[in-house]
């Protein structure tokens, strides 16, 4: 059985599946951190997130028995978070959900003001942090989910496209847009 | 800060740092723990219900085939005889429980008996019960697949013929007679229609056959006889008897002898 650090994400996953709950343990501690992020930068809501964060993982728990090795482990982890993400929205508020970034390429989001900076170091980069995540907050849930999947899940092109059910291209234009329009926004900070 | 606007347009590394600088939210330890409960509890159970599951999909498919094939097989059966079974039987069985019921009053048992008449007359309805047993003997034996289509034809059949004998069915039905007389019942839908058509008199073959077209009403065999003496009385016994009309003559007999109490019938009239 892989329980060891130093197995890949799919040998754990195959751990468990055949009955090993430590490979578990070292799946979840490897990718909680990116899951839960990605569900709370997409609903904004940390109560929320929190409960989407439980069924996604149970989901996969679930999935467990009928696992195989198809795809990187990632890119099923996070198609298993976007799935239940679009089903919240759908039911929340069906009006919400736009599975087409067509209508919002276009849209810019308004770069944040510079705030004043600080003396230290550190509290800058906590302020340039949180003016990412300011600009990140104004990007279309596409284009923001394009790029929190790539910083949180390591994932390629080609893998977002996977985990979002869109073609390589778009998944590449979405990422495109949210780079650029992140870098314009942090002009201001030079 | 400098910010990184190379050929890469799909990664920056410079933002990716400030990204992960401000990276810290997580789940809450409450979270972490029940989620690996939740695994664990999965591990424990797993092999089972895994299995189950695997089987689930299979199991449920084959479950819908068989169902389906039973269905199918089924109605194709009883689509196979419901033409025959269900649909005409009931148009002819209809005209024949009333005819039945016509002709009944005539059995051979019910002559023999000399007080037979007269209390056919006091209840009308009653008579039906005693020749069913003899109709249902004289059509031929029914193949066995024809059997099963009498047993779904009784309900019909017997609803059919009710009317008929409705005036005594209560009495009856408090003597326990009428299962025995339902039960043969449904078979005189398949009694021959000859039987109905056959002229009067002319058949000399089971009794119960020669003596129901015959004589509808018993009191025929004697009614030009009414005033007629003994002699000729005999006479048309003899009659009877060698033509092979016995329940004929036999009623004829039996009227004879409440009629002519002092008279002796001779042995070739007995």
């Amino acid at each position: 059985m892989p329980t060891d650090a130093d197995a890949t994400d799919e040998a754990l996953m195959l751990g468990y599946r055949d009955g090993d709950a430590a490979a578990f343990d070292l799946l979840y501690g490897r990718h909680k951190g990116g899951v839960y992020r990605y569900l709370l930068r997409q609903c904004r809501n940390a109560a929320l997130a929190d409960e989407l964060f439980q069924d996604v993982w149970m989901n996969l728990i679930r999935a467990r028995a009928g696992y195989t090795v198809q795809a990187k482990f990632t890119t099923w982890l996070y198609r298993i978070a976007h799935n239940r993400l679009i089903d919240h929205f759908r039911r929340s508020d069906p009006a919400a959900v736009s599975l087409d970034d067509e209508g919002s390429a276009a849209t810019f989001a308004e770069p944040a003001a510079p705030r004043s900076v600080e003396p230290e170091a550190g509290a800058a980069a906590r302020e340039q942090a949180a003016q990412l995540l300011a600009l990140l907050d104004g990007l279309p849930a596409e284009q923001r989910e394009a790029f929190v999947l790539q910083q949180e899940g390591g994932l390629s092109v080609e893998e977002i496209a996977a985990a979002t059910g869109v073609t390589r291209e778009t998944a590449k234009s979405r990422l495109r847009y949210a780079i650029a329009k992140l870098r314009q926004g942090m002009q201001a900070w030079r | 800060m400098a910010m990184n606007p190379g050929p890469d347009m799909e990664h920056d590394p410079q933002l990716a740092e400030i990204y992960r600088a401000g990276a810290e939210a997580g789940p809450s330890s409450a979270l972490d723990d029940a989620i690996r409960a939740a695994a664990r509890r999965e591990v424990k159970a797993g092999p089972h219900r895994s299995g189950l599951r695997r089987w689930q999909l299979p199991l449920s498919l084959a479950a819908v085939l068989v169902l389906s094939v039973t269905v199918v097989t089924q109605m194709r059966e009883q689509g196979a005889d419901r033409p025959e079974a269900l649909l005409s039987p009931p148009t002819e069985v209809q005209p024949r429980a009333a005819e039945q019921s016509r002709i009944e009053p005539v059995p051979p048992q019910v002559a023999a008996v000399p007080e037979a008449e007269v209390l056919r007359r006091d209840k009308p309805a009653r008579a039906p019960e005693r020749p069913a047993a003899p109709v249902i003997q004289a059509p031929a034996e029914p193949p066995p697949a024809m059997a099963s289509e009498q047993k779904m034809m009784a309900a019909p059949t017997e609803s059919l013929a009710a009317p008929a004998g409705a005036g005594a069915a209560t009495a009856e039905d408090a003597t326990g007679a009428r299962p025995e007389r339902q039960a043969p019942r449904p078979l005189l839908r398949s009694a021959p229609a000859p039987l109905a058509d056959s002229p009067v008199g002319s058949s000399a073959a089971a009794p119960a056959r020669s003596a129901v077209p015959a004589a509808p009403e018993p009191a025929a065999l004697w009614r030009d006889l009414a005033t007629a003496p003994p002699e000729q009385w005999i006479k048309r016994i003899v009659e009877l008897r060698r033509a092979g009309k016995i329940a004929d003559a036999d009623a004829l007999a039996a009227e004879f002898g409440r009629r002519f109490p002092d008279a002796r019938l001779p042995a070739e009239a007995r």
